[in-house]
């Protein structure tokens, strides 16, 4: 017989036979292997362990309301879940958000146009520009606009 | 990844500070605003764009008198072209661009021309267009030549040298 420890395509026979699923020739050929196998002898004493807390557990009886009180349970992690993902999804955009619409602040603060407020001697410096204007102007029309002379 | 968005954010969060630190800087201290230093058109363009109640605010510190007559002044160039504007606005930065004697003589020499009577006007107003159109050492030759010299007065011929160089290039043909 071929280990079945060793050889992957017949590790089954050794789930088979802590299971009670080997037939009983087959699970006399195993036992006679993993007297001589160190590591099925092992991996046998494993497995009864495992099978024996199983067979020797006993689950409490549940409650009358285990099942109102688990479906609660569910409802409630649903909801949660739904808000805990939104919110994982837009942490990293909050900072990000804070960063934009401060610089846009900034940038609409910084480009609002100063209201203005004339000082009188400004003032005067826009009475010479626009005499200044005045005077350029009468340079711009044309020759045939020059009035003709009164004769 | 939330890492590297984290320090995104804290590199723009600190640019946008920047800026508005930046800003708040600027608006403190409101020097005088066309204190010598920005040219007088730019003035007369910003007032002449605003809509009537922001030039009422602008000009609410002023004598009621120079406002009101601000304001007719202003309309009319705002009635004007935009061409006419750009035209004008040239011709006023190369007169600002003159040292302070020679504006003022040019000065001089636009109010000499506004009074000049309306046939002498006509006459020098079409050499000086042809005088624009030439060269300046052509011009030169032709202000110091005996023709030019029996055609002008005295006067005429300080007004012609002096605004030549401020007519409008693209001026229609003299008539």
């Amino acid at each position: 017989m071929n280990c079945p420890y060793r050889n992957e395509e017949e590790m089954d026979l050794l789930l088979d036979y802590t299971a009670g699923r080997l037939d009983p020739a087959g699970a006399a050929r195993l036992r006679t292997h993993a007297i001589t196998c160190p590591e099925c002898d092992g991996f046998l004493r494993a497995q009864a362990v495992v099978w024996k807390a199983l067979d020797e557990f006993t689950a409490p009886r549940p409650t009358a309301d285990f099942n109102r009180a688990v479906w609660r349970k569910i409802g409630t992690a649903a909801s949660e879940s739904w808000l805990t993902r939104l919110a994982q999804i837009c942490r990293p955009l909050v900072p990000l958000t804070a960063a934009a619409v401060l610089i846009a602040a900034g940038f609409v603060y910084d480009h609002k146009p100063a209201s203005l407020t004339i000082t009188v001697a400004e003032a005067e410096q826009i009475q010479h520009t626009l005499e200044d204007l005045q005077m350029l102007q009468n340079l711009n029309v044309t020759a045939a606009e020059v009035p003709e002379p009164l004769l | 990844m939330t890492r590297l968005s984290n320090l995104i954010s804290l590199a723009a969060l600190a640019a946008g500070l920047a800026v508005a630190q930046d800003a708040s800087e600027k608006t403190v201290p409101r020097a005088p605003l066309f204190g010598g230093a920005q040219p007088g058109t730019a003035l007369v363009v910003r007032l002449a764009q605003m809509t009537p109640e922001e030039r009422e605010r602008a000009l609410a510190n002023l004598p009621a008198q120079q406002r009101v007559r601000l304001n007719a002044q202003l309309e009319r160039f705002r009635a004007m072209a935009v061409e006419d504007q750009a035209r004008l606005r040239g011709q006023a930065a190369a007169l600002n661009r003159l040292p302070p004697e020679r504006q003022e003589a040019v000065r001089q020499s636009l109010r000499d021309f506004n009074v000049l009577i309306p046939d002498r006007r006509r006459v020098v107003t079409q050499e000086m267009r042809a005088l624009a159109l030439l060269p300046a050492g052509e011009r030169r030759v032709v202000l110091a030549s005996e023709e030019f010299q029996a055609r002008f007065s005295a006067p005429e011929r300080r007004i012609i040298a002096d605004l030549a160089e401020m007519m409008p290039q693209d001026s229609p043909p003299v008539l």
